[in-house]
C-alpha cells in the first residue's frame, strides 16, 4: 500500500482533536510521499541486475535482448560489437530484406503513391516499421530510425501524408539516420512531407506561417530556451517563404519538394544576429539550416536527447558534454556521437529505461521468435490493434514533439502490457505467431520450461519471485494450457519491462 | 434548477457517515453521530460535498477568439478581416449569441447557451499563463505543472490537490482517470490515478479459463517489484475489478442528455457514467487534440467549428445529466496553453499568442457572464503588440476551485510561490448565512435586513462575513428580488 493511500485510510478521524493532530502528520506524510515519487524519477531501480557490460550493449542497442545479439558480443567484444552496429551497411540482413520486399510501396515515388489508396500504403509503412524492429540485424540503425522518427515526428494522417509518408521515411529518415546530423536536418527541411505537416507550405511574402520556424528551431535544432526569440522565429518564417511542395489540383503535380521564388520575402533579414541582406532568394533558408546545424546549442540539445534515448533518462552532463564536443569536432556526425555515446562512461553507472510499448511489443516478439505474416496489400492487422490499443502505433502521434520517453507517460499502463502478452501467448493475434515447441527446445519438465524461459527471454537473469510464479503456474505437469499461461506471464514480468 | 439545491449531497453524507462508521467498527457510534463528519475534511467555503472536477485541456492552443468573441471591440475585426465571428446584431448566418453586449459564442456553440443561461457557465478571459514562452510543449508543461519556478517539477497541480486531500471515499483505488493513454501532466502525482482509454474494457485478456490465476500470478510478480510498476499494478487490479461493477455500456444519461459521437463525448458519457456509479472518482482528465489552426482555421464550418461544435455539445449533454434529478455536484475547467494571435496570418489561420479564455462549468460556479478585466486588441494593449494580453493568472481560477470547490487549502503546496487572487468563479455557498454561523435560520434576518438597506452597516456589524451571502438570487445586487428566496430558505422550502 502506497504512503498516500495509507494516509488516505488513515484519515477515518473521530474527534476534532485527532483531526488536528492527523493534520500535521499528513503533512509530514505528503511531503514523504510526494518526496517518495522518486517513482517518477529517473534513477528507478528494476528488479534484477544487469549482469554485464556487454549485456547492455545488448540492451542498448537493439529492439530487445536474445540469445544470438548476446552470443554475438561476447564473440565481438564490446567495442567490436558496438563497431559492427554502427556500421550497418556492413551486415548481412537478406532474410529481413525479403521480408520487407513484399512491402512494394516504400520504393515508389511521390507521384505514383499520390494516385493510390493511401490506407494500403500507410499499413505498408507500418507494418514493415514492425517487422523491421523485429527481425533486421541492423538493430541499432532500426533503433536510431525510430529516434528520429520521434524527433522529426509526422502525423502520418495530416495532409498529404497519408500518400507520402514512404518518401519520407526512405528518403529523409533512413537515408540520413547514420548520416550527420546537419544533412538530417536540411534533408527534413527540403520534404514535401515536412511542408506540409508544419504548414509551411501556405507561407508567402506578406503573411509568413511562423509554424514550421518555430519548431524547426524548438523541436528539431537548437531547443527550447536556447536563446533565440520570438523575433528570430519571425525572421526565419520569413527566410524559408516560398519553401513548400508541388500540388494542386486538375494539374500534374509531382508532390515533391518546391521552392517557389514569387512566394518568398527577399526583403533583408537578421537571423540570431547573423544579416542574411536581400535577395538571396532559395538560399537564405539554406542559409538558415547552416547556421542552426553548426550552432553550439543544437549540438548541445541533439547530443542531450541522444544520451537520454540511448544511455538512461538523466544522463551525467560529463557524458552530455562528450557528445557535444563530438558533434561539434565532426559537424554531427552522428555514428561518431554515438560511438563517443558508449564508450565514455561506465556502463554500470547507466539508470534503466523503461520499455515504451513499442520497444516492449517488440522485444517479447523477438525473445518467442515470432511469426509475423505480412499482409501488404491489406489496410491493418490484429497485430497493429494491439499497437493501437497501448496508444503507441508508430507515426500516430499528432503534435510535433513525437512520442514521449518519460517513465511516467508509460508506467501507468500496464495493463496493456499484459493483455498484449497475454492475447501474444494465446495465439488470439492471427498473423503474430509463436511456434512454442520450437521455442521449448525440447523442454518438457516443469523445471526445464521454466528454465527455457528465462534463459530465451531474461538470459538467466529473471528474478526468483518472478520464476517462481512462472513454475506455479506451469504445475508439476505442465500442458499447452499452463505453458502458454506461463509464457504470456514470463512476459509480463516487471522485469522484462525495463532495458 | 435553483442554484441553492446541493446535488448529491445526501448521498454523499450517507456515505460519509457509512465510512465514518466502517473505519470506526462501532455502530453504536450512529446514534450520536456528530452533525460535523461529513465536513471533517472541508475548507470553509464549501457546502457539503465536493465536487468531482473534470479537467479538459485543448492541446494546440485554442482560438478563443472564436469561442468567446469580442465583438464589442472593434480592433478584432480590424485583426480578423475573415476570421472573426460577426456581431449579434450582423445578420449573419454566423453571428454570435451574445453573452453580455460585448462577447459572444459562435451559433453552433448554442447547446451551451441553457448552462449559460442558468448561471453555471463561466468564461473568464484575457487570461491564461503569464509564461512567454510560444511553445506549445513548454507551455503545457508550465501550466499543467503550475510550478513555474521549479525546474525540477514533475508533478502536476491536480495531482497535488489529490495527495493533499483525503479520499471520499477512502480505499477507493481510482481517485483519478485520465480517459487517455497516458496519465496527463496535470494528474501527475495523484494517488491511485491510472490512463484508461476504455472502461468499459479494462479488463485482462488471453484464455477466459484462467484470468484469475493468471491475474493472481501478476500480483506475485508485481508486489515484489519496485515503484512506479508496482503501485500501477496493484491500481490496475482493483480498477479491475471496480469497473467489472459498473454496466458502462447501457448508461442511459439523464435530463435528455445527448452526448455527441466522437472521442470527446464518448469520454465524457463514460465520465459521466463513473461519476454517478459513486465509486468515489474525484478527478477526470480529457484531452482533445487538434487545436493548432495556422491554417485554414474554419471557424465558421472548417476544423475549428467542428471541434467547438463537438466541445460545446459534449459540454452541455454533461451539464444536463449531471444536473438532472438527484444529480452530483461537478466542476469542469477548459484551457489550452495559450491562446492564438491576434491577427490572422495569411494562410487562413492564426500562429501563437499568448492570453486565452478559460470556460468554467459546474452548478456552483458563478457562471452566466464573461469574467475579464479586458485588456483591449489594440496593437499598442496587446502583449508584444501581438498577442491578447494576460490580465488574470489561470492559477486565481484554478485555486479558487480547489479551495471553494475541491475542499483542499493547501495552496501554497498545490500552487508553490503563487498567491491567487480569488476572483469569484465559485458561488457563496454561504447563501442566507448572514451572521455566519453556517447555517440559514431565523438568526440571520436582522443581518439580511442590515445588508439589503446599509451594506457598509453590515459590514461594520459583522467583520469577515460577505454581504453577497444576502444576494440570494446570484444576480450580483441586494435588493428586494432576494427577500422571497431568503424568506423560503428560512421556511425551509
Amino acid at each position: 500500500m502506497s504512503l498516500l493511500k495509507r494516509l488516505a485510510q488513515q484519515v477515518g478521524l473521530r474527534d476534532e482533536a485527532r483531526a488536528a493532530e492527523a493534520v500535521l502528520s499528513r503533512r509530514k506524510l505528503l511531503f514523504g510521499g510526494l518526496s517518495s515519487l522518486a517513482a517518477l524519477s529517473p534513477s528507478v531501480a528494476r528488479a534484477a541486475p544487469r549482469p554485464s557490460a556487454n549485456r547492455f550493449l545488448v540492451d542498448r542497442l537493439t529492439f530487445g535482448w536474445t540469445e544470438a545479439e548476446q552470443l554475438l558480443a561476447d564473440t565481438l567484444g564490446y567495442h567490436g560489437y558496438l563497431e559492427y552496429h554502427l556500421n550497418p551497411a556492413a551486415i548481412n540482413d537478406a532474410d529481413c530484406d525479403a521480408r520487407v520486399a513484399v512491402y512494394n510501396r516504400l520504393n515508389w515515388s511521390s507521384n505514383g503513391l499520390y494516385d493510390s489508396l493511401p490506407q494500403i500504403t500507410m499499413n505498408q509503412v507500418i507494418e514493415s516499421t514492425i517487422v523491421r524492429a523485429v527481425y533486421s540485424k541492423r538493430q541499432l540503425f532500426e533503433r536510431v530510425v525510430e529516434f528520429w522518427t520521434d524527433h522529426f515526428n509526422i502525423e502520418m494522417m495530416k495532409s498529404f501524408n497519408q500518400w507520402l509518408f514512404p518518401v519520407w521515411m526512405r528518403d529523409v529518415i533512413r537515408m540520413h539516420a547514420m548520416g550527420t546530423f546537419p544533412q538530417l536536418l536540411a534533408a527534413s527541411a527540403q520534404s514535401a512531407t515536412m511542408m506540409f505537416y508544419l504548414d509551411n507550405d501556405t507561407s508567402v511574402v506578406g503573411h509568413p506561417n511562423e509554424n514550421y520556424a518555430r519548431e524547426l528551431m524548438e523541436l528539431h535544432s537548437m531547443g527550447v530556451g536556447s536563446g533565440y526569440s520570438q523575433q528570430d522565429v519571425e525572421e526565419v518564417a520569413r527566410c524559408l517563404t516560398g519553401w513548400g511542395a508541388h500540388h494542386g489540383f486538375g494539374e500534374a503535380s509531382t508532390f515533391e519538394f518546391e521552392y517557389e521564388p514569387n512566394k518568398h520575402d527577399n526583403g533583408p533579414k537578421v537571423v540570431l544576429g547573423t544579416n542574411i541582406p536581400a535577395g538571396g532568394g532559395f538560399n537564405d533558408g539554406l542559409t538558415v539550416l547552416s547556421i542552426l546545424g553548426a550552432h553550439p546549442a543544437t549540438a548541445a540539445f541533439i547530443s542531450r536527447k541522444m544520451c537520454q534515448r540511448f544511455w538512461s533518462y538523466d544522463p551525467p552532463q560529463a557524458l552530455v558534454d562528450a557528445v557535444t564536443n563530438t558533434y561539434l569536432a565532426t559537424n554531427g556526425d552522428i555514428k561518431a556521437m554515438l560511438r563517443t555515446l558508449f564508450t565514455t562512461l561506465d556502463p554500470d553507472t547507466a539508470g534503466n529505461k523503461l520499455k515504451r510499448p513499442f520497444h516492449f511489443f517488440v522485444s517479447a516478439m523477438r525473445a518467442t521468435k515470432t511469426e509475423i505474416a505480412a499482409n501488404p496489400t491489406g489496410t491493418g492487422s490484429p497485430l497493429r490493434d494491439q499497437f493501437k490499443a497501448a496508444g503507441h502505433e508508430p507515426f500516430q502521434w499528432g503534435p510535433p514533439d513525437g512520442y514521449p520517453d518519460r517513465v511516467d507517460a508509460w508506467a501507468d499502463a500496464v495493463l496493456a502490457r499484459w493483455n498484449f502478452a497475454a492475447s501474444l501467448t494465446n495465439h488470439n493475434i492471427s498473423n503474430a505467431l509463436i511456434n512454442i515447441p520450437a521455442f521449448l527446445q525440447g523442454a518438457t519438465t516443469q523445471q526445464q520450461i521454466a528454465d527455457r524461459m528465462d534463459q530465451a527471454i531474461f538470459g538467466g537473469t529473471m528474478p526468483t519471485e518472478e520464476k517462481a510464479v512462472i513454475l506455479n503456474t506451469l504445475g508439476a505437469s505442465p500442458n499447452n494450457r499452463t505453458i502458454q499461461d506461463a509464457l504470456g506471464l514470463a512476459l509480463s514480468a516487471p522485469s522484462y519491462q525495463w532495458y | 434548477m435553483s442554484k441553492s439545491e446541493c446535488h448529491g449531497c445526501s448521498e454523499y453524507l450517507e456515505l460519509s457517515r457509512r465510512q465514518f462508521l466502517g473505519v470506526s467498527g462501532a455502530g453504536v457510534v450512529a446514534a450520536s453521530l456528530p452533525a460535523w463528519l461529513p465536513r471533517v475534511a472541508l475548507a470553509g467555503e464549501f457546502c457539503s460535498s465536493r465536487d468531482v472536477i473534470v479537467s479538459i485541456f485543448l492541446r494546440g492552443a485554442a482560438d478563443a477568439m472564436t469561442f468567446c468573441a469580442p465583438f464589442g471591440d472593434d480592433a478584432y475585426y480590424d485583426a480578423r478581416p475573415t476570421l472573426s465571428i460577426p456581431r449579434p446584431d450582423s445578420g449573419h448566418p454566423m453571428a454570435a449569441l451574445d453573452l453580455d453586449g460585448f462577447f459572444g459564442m459562435p451559433p453552433y456553440m448554442s447547446p451551451l447557451m441553457p448552462a449559460y443561461a442558468n448561471g453555471d457557465l463561466l468564461f473568464v478571459h484575457a487570461c491564461g499563463s503569464t509564461d512567454t514562452s510560444r511553445s506549445h510543449f513548454d507551455a503545457m508543461k508550465l501550466m499543467e505543472f503550475a510550478d513555474p519556478t521549479n525546474p525540477g517539477a514533475v508533478t502536476g497541480w491536480l495531482g497535488r490537490h489529490l495527495a493533499s486531500t483525503m479520499a471520499v471515499v477512502p480505499g477507493n483505488p481510482l481517485r483519478a482517470v485520465a480517459t487517455e493513454f497516458g496519465l496527463m501532466r496535470t494528474l501527475v502525482g495523484a494517488p491511485d490515478a491510472l490512463p484508461i482509454p476504455r472502461f468499459e474494457t479494462f479488463n485482462l485478456l488471453g484464455y477466459p479459463g484462467t484470468v484469475a490465476a493468471r491475474r493472481q500470478a501478476l500480483t506475485s510478480m508485481y508486489n515484489a517489484t519496485p515503484d512506479p510498476l508496482r503501485t500501477a499494478a496493484q491500481t490496475t487490479q482493483a480498477v479491475i475489478d471496480l469497473l467489472a461493477t459498473i454496466d458502462f455500456i447501457g448508461y442511459q444519461p439523464a435530463g435528455s442528455a445527448v452526448y455527441p459521437v466522437s472521442p470527446f463525448g464518448t469520454s465524457l458519457k463514460a465520465s459521466a457514467a463513473l461519476i454517478k456509479s459513486d465509486i468515489g472518482v474525484e478527478a477526470i482528465g480529457i484531452d482533445i487534440e487538434g487545436w493548432d489552426h495556422h491554417i485554414d482555421m474554419g471557424p465558421f464550418d472548417g476544423i475549428l467549428a467542428q471541434k467547438l461544435t463537438d466541445l460545446a455539445a459534449g459540454l452541455a449533454a454533461f451539464h444536463a445529466d449531471l444536473s438532472a434529478g438527484n444529480g452530483r455536484n461537478f466542476v469542469v475547467v477548459v484551457m489550452s496553453e495559450f491562446g492564438r494571435r491576434v491577427a490572422e496570418n495569411g494562410s487562413d489561420g492564426t500562429d501563437h499568442g499568448h492570453g486565452n479564455a478559460m470556460i468554467v462549468l459546474g452548478n456552483r460556479i458563478a457562471g452566466g457572464r464573461v469574467l475579464t478585466q479586458w485588456p483591449g486588441l489594440q496593437p499598442e494593449q496587446r502583449f508584444e503588440g501581438r498577442d491578447l494580453a494576460i490580465t488574470i493568472d489561470y492559477r486565481d481560477v484554478l485555486a479558487e476551485i480547489v479551495q471553494n470547490r475541491l475542499a483542499n487549502g493547501n495552496l501554497g503546496l498545490i500552487f508553490p510561490n503563487f498567491t491567487p487572487t480569488f476572483r469569484g468563479v465559485t458561488e457563496s455557498c454561504s447563501k442566507g448565512d448572514l451572521n455566519c454561523d453556517g447555517g440559514v435560520t431565523p438568526d440571520d434576518v436582522p443581518g439580511f435586513a442590515t445588508a439589503l438597506m446599509d451594506e457598509a452597516a453590515y459590514r461594520g456589524a459583522n467583520p469577515g462575513c460577505d454581504p453577497l451571502n444576502a444576494d440570494i438570487n446570484g444576480d450580483g445586487a441586494i435588493d428586494g428580488r432576494d427577500i422571497q428566496g431568503f424568506t423560503q430558505q428560512i421556511l425551509g422550502e
